[in-house]
């Protein structure tokens, strides 16, 4: 099991390396560099005149004269060293400092998505497995189209509508305005909570539609094999029989796919956070990247898929603590 | 009749039909049987013949397309000496669940999938206890049900069987997978067992092994046996009683050694001159020529007459052939001894 | 019954000589939605494909009486009487006198008869044939059936033309990203070995970054310069780049799964020679499987393109699609105030659904086991 363990480590060390790389050429892809937008950020429209010397000791300042590898190495050395993401210029201070409180709320909003769309997933689909045809069932199917078809900031827009014809409020937002700048407190985390809701149904939207999908063709696949008659025949209780035998198999899949689903969240956060206006990670990513401000851009995307990496990883490990065929086989 | 008194199960007319795309399909049709305590009833048939769909009537676990028709029977002496009539409890009366795996016990072809493969071994078998205080004396705690289980493991023939306890059902080999299963089956001291072709899926050298210690437990436990194959050859060596199915019912049925001397059914004696015997040298063997119909297109009359050499046109084909009594408890369904021993 | 069973009706003959195209289309003409939505593709198509036509207006024509004007809905008859041709009403636009926002006004007198085959503004079918007739529009004044937007734009038009554009760009998406996956799960699975593990670690890396944010970020690349033309063309690369890994997983996995079936075993045993094997055994499960899979992977290329234009990251105007009309759908204000700037939204709920329906419908029937799955 260690050994386990420790090759799926090194497994995500070397994604990640990869990773870097790919979003260290992503930065680098828009036209100019970031001496040229630091002068036009700068000095444009105060009257001074910048001239090719000027970028030129900018350029030199940042260390941009240096060949690509090398900055490829500072930059990746200060992340790993002084958790040191950069400059950032649309701020005029370093990364660390603008995405600061916006990490822990992205955090909170995607444990508050996953926790949704697992406990509305799971057991559902686990009933419509069973009861099959029955409305449950035939629902779940209308949803699990619905659930692609409607992209998850077509329903903010939908629910930011609804809420300003029928309700008369606006559901954006993750504070209500007298906490947005207040410093911690119980009632701002209950404020917090309260806000959370709209946003987190709106993110686990299609990844409920399709883990539901999931749950049901695994667990009607389950419910058929001789084990479950097996266990019938020993004299348990059906409730028993379902709950223990089958679902304990059904839930593998959606352990095994928690990467895609993270994924999925953090693809759709930019746009449902424009939406609705969340002052979280994604929203900042899709300004950053519409103000070229590439090292704040660079350090979310990397930050995004670290949680995504981290969570393949720690799926690994509870899909072998859950399955003993891997546990035992696979290790 | 005598005998039929003391029957642990009397099954009357057994009819089994499966819900269809296509409307209601028989599976089973007016299956009887009598089983006395410490006996071997052999049921022989090819695949599709009814007769897995016919022993899973009797703990109620068919699938939910299923439905077992009015005016069948199934009559079942309980331990405490009541009778119980299989037929009339409803799916979720807590009677079945104690007569699941307390009073009959199930053993499966492919042991490898009855076992769940994220549980162990012992964690399955200890479950079966726990289910059954009736069966084994009152509840009992994890250490009592472990040392049980472990004394039963050993009795099948595992070796190490403690070590064995704490395995999961892919760490051991096939034999003693169905080792195991067969353990895991008795450890409740069930009064009837149910093997649905439980050597079908070893080889030769185990089947063999496997056939023996199923004939040892049963003479030593005293339970009764149905033991279900395509295999006559199977039935010869473990079988008291025989009746051999074809397309839901029951065509031939008596004392395993008469039926297997003295077939009288066209299709055991197809089913028989299928079979290789040393005695017969070099004889080639004979294939039961054609295929067994579908359930659902079953022919009119006797549903062997399409595949039957001796077939009386006319008559086979029109009306189901009378059960006639053609020696000592020996009972054949063809027109071909109608006329011999009446009706 | 009993001697029907030995030989073969008309029937069952045709059935059992039929061919593997033959029974993938007798199996899917049986999957009503499937065929519900194949026409409704068809019928977006071709509304894309001649949306100058059926447009009434050019794309950027603006009308400066009908700012935020609410659908206007052809009918038949008011208090004013019946009348066999269908009409709308004219309009008038004034100045709120406290907001002194613009206000369409309609004028209920007033009435505009809707003619089919009129002349309009000059335009170039399929960008070749210079044409003047248009499907429909009004004798005078002007005809909105879905309304305006906040600069007085048909919205019925500007949808034709973007409906258009989504699909086209979703097609072409498509096919890049089929055709880099063809080539490169090809090649992974065809030279094994390190390439293989070379390929899957790419392919792993670029799945496991999230989707959207990687597309924004290579969107966030294209030049300001670049014209209309150029960004179309680059979204459709990134869209085809973005895409590939998981088209190529699917590939390689198929490709080796196919090639361990026992029916090639059996051929290559028949002494078969490879490129028999590949043409004859492999390729007619592949065409179908990707025809199957490129139908399943259109939908996500079409939300993708609307997603990031409607962040303001992909195409761009004067450009029209999907995700650029819903853009102006974005702030709470523009809903309220016109709803009907939803209706591209129908449009894109409505296309992913025939997309996902059909798709399904082609996966059953290109399967030959599904039938017994089911």
């Amino acid at each position: 099991m260690l050994r386990f363990i420790l090759q799926r480590a090194i497994g995500m060390v070397v994604t990640m390396f990869f990773v870097s790389i790919m979003v260290f050429v992503i930065m680098e892809l828009p036209p100019g560099d970031y001496a040229d937008r630091y002068a036009f950020r700068k000095f444009s429209g105060t009257g001074v005149v910048v001239t090719e010397e000027d970028i030129e000791s900018i350029r030199k300042q940042f260390g941009l004269d240096r060949p690509a590898w090398e900055r490829y190495l500072t930059w990746i050395w200060g992340i790993v060293t002084r958790f040191d993401f950069g400059p950032s210029f649309a701020f005029e201070t370093s990364v660390t400092d603008v995405i600061g409180e916006r990490v822990g709320l992205t955090l909170v909003l995607l444990v508050a998505t996953l926790l949704l769309t697992y406990l509305l997933s799971i057991p559902i689909g686990i009933y419509a497995a069973v009861r099959r045809q029955s409305l449950a069932d035939y629902g779940l199917t209308v949803v699990s189209y619905l659930g692609l078809a409607i992209p998850n900031f077509m329903l903010a827009l939908i629910l930011l509508y609804i809420g300003v014809t029928y309700f008369d409020t606006t559901v954006g937002g993750l504070f209500s305005p007298e906490f947005e700048k207040a410093p911690w407190s119980w009632a701002k985390f209950r404020d917090l909570l309260a806000h959370l809701f709209v946003p987190a149904v709106v993110l686990a939207w299609s990844a409920t539609a399709l883990q539901l999908q999931t749950v049901r063709a695994t667990m009607s696949d389950e419910l058929h094999k001789p084990y479950v008659d097996a266990a019938r025949a020993r004299g348990l209780g059906e409730a028993k029989v379902i709950l223990k035998y089958p679902a304990r198999l059904a839930i593998n899949p959606v352990v095994s796919t928690i990467g895609f689903d993270i994924n999925r969240i953090f693809s759709e956060l930019p746009i449902v956070a424009l939406v609705l206006g969340l002052p979280e990670l994604g929203e900042l990513l899709l300004r950053s990247f519409l103000d070229l401000d590439m090292y704040v851009a660079g350090a979310i995307l990397l930050m995004l898929t670290f949680v995504i990496v981290f969570m393949n990883f720690v799926s690994d490990i509870v899909l072998a603590l859950l399955d003993p065929r891997i546990r035992l086989e696979g290790g | 009749m005598s005998a039929a008194a003391a029957a642990l199960l009397r099954v009357r007319d057994l009819t089994v039909d499966f819900r269809t795309d296509e409307g209601w399909v028989r599976a089973v049709e007016e299956v009887g049987f009598d089983l006395r305590p410490g006996r071997t009833l052999g049921l022989v048939g090819e695949s599709g013949s009814g007769k897995s769909v016919s022993t899973r009537a009797l703990v109620r676990l068919l699938p939910a397309s299923a439905r077992i028709a009015p005016g069948s029977s199934m009559r079942f002496r309980l331990r405490s000496g009541e009778e119980m009539e299989i037929a009339a409890l409803s799916p979720r009366d807590r009677r079945l669940r104690r007569l699941r795996g307390g009073e009959i016990a199930l053993i499966f072809q492919e042991p490898m999938a009855a076992f769940s493969p994220v549980y162990t071994i012992g964690h399955q078998m200890c479950e079966a206890l726990f289910a059954h205080p009736e069966a084994v004396g009152g509840r009992l705690s994890r250490a009592e049900a472990r040392e049980r289980a472990v004394e039963m493991l050993a009795r099948v023939g595992i070796a190490n069987p403690a070590l064995r306890f704490d395995q999961y059902p892919f760490e051991l080999s096939g034999g003693m997978r169905q080792r195991a299963m067969i353990a895991l089956a008795l450890i409740t001291r069930p009064q009837l067992l149910i093997a649905d072709e439980p050597t079908t899926a070893l080889d030769v050298t185990l089947q063999a092994q496997i056939l023996d210690l199923m004939q040892e437990l049963r003479a030593e436990f005293g339970m009764a046996m149905i033991f279900i194959t395509h295999d006559m050859a199977v039935i010869a060596q473990i079988a008291d009683e025989v009746a051999v199915m074809y397309l839901g019912r029951i065509v031939e049925s008596g004392p395993a050694r008469e039926v297997l001397r003295r077939p009288k059914h066209p299709y055991t004696q197809a089913l028989l001159r299928a079979l290789p015997r040393p005695e017969a040298g070099r004889r080639r063997l004979v294939p039961v020529p054609g295929d067994i119909p579908s359930p659902r297109e079953r022919p009119a009359g006797c549903p062997f007459h399409p595949r039957c050499a001796h077939r009386l046109p006319g008559r086979c084909d029109r009306a189901l052939p009378p059960v006639v009594e053609v020696g000592d408890g020996h009972r054949v369904a063809c027109v071909l001894f109608a006329e011999e021993g009446g009706r | 019954m009993a001697e029907e069973r030995g030989g073969l009706g008309a029937e069952e003959l045709r059935y059992y000589t039929a061919s593997q195209w033959q029974l993938i289309w007798w199996r899917f003409r049986r999957h009503r939605g499937a065929l519900v939505g194949a026409w409704v593709l068809l019928v977006l198509a071709f509304m894309g494909a001649f949306a100058p036509f059926i447009a009434p207006y050019s794309g950027t024509a603006r009308d400066r009486d009908y700012v935020y004007g609410p659908p206007q809905i052809p009918r038949f008859w008011d208090e004013n009487g019946f009348s066999l041709r269908p009409f709308v009403y004219g309009v008038k636009t004034e100045r709120d006198p406290v907001t002194l926002r613009k206000i369409a006004r309609v004028d209920r007198d007033q009435r505009r008869y809707l003619r089919f085959f009129v002349e309009g503004e000059p335009y170039r079918l399929f960008g070749l044939i210079p044409m003047r007739v248009r499907l429909f529009g009004v004798e005078e004044g002007k005809i909105h059936l879905f309304g305006t937007d906040e600069l007085g734009r048909d919205l019925f038009s500007r949808l034709m033309f973007a409906t258009g554009t989504s699909l086209s760009i979703g097609v072409l998406g498509v096919l890049i990203a089929e055709f880099l996956a063809l080539v490169i799960g090809g090649i992974a699975g065809y030279f094994g070995g390190w390439i293989d593990y070379g390929i899957q670690r790419l392919t792993e890396v670029v799945r496991v970054v999230p989707v959207i944010p990687l597309y924004m970020g290579l969107a966030a690349a294209f030049p300001p310069e670049w014209s209309n033309v150029q960004v179309y063309f680059a979204m459709t690369l990134v869209l085809g780049l973005v895409g590939w890994p998981t088209l190529a997983r699917r590939v390689r996995s198929h490709l080796l799964a196919q090639r361990r079936e026992d029916y090639v075993l059996a051929a290559e045993l028949a002494g078969a020679r490879p490129a028999w094997v590949i043409r004859r055994h492999l390729l007619p499960s592949f065409t179908s499987y990707i025809i199957v899979d490129v139908v399943i992977s259109f939908p996500y290329m079409v939300l993708s393109e609307t997603a990031l234009s409607f962040i303001g990251l992909g195409l761009r105007p004067p450009t029209i699609s999907w995700g650029i009309l819903l853009q102006e759908a974005q702030n709470v204000r523009a809903i309220e105030q016109a709803p009907w700037l939803f209706i591209p939204a129908v449009f894109v709920i409505v296309a992913v659904l025939a997309f996902t329906v059909l798709g399904d419908g082609l996966r059953d029937a290109a399967d030959p086991y599904a039938v017994s799955r089911r």
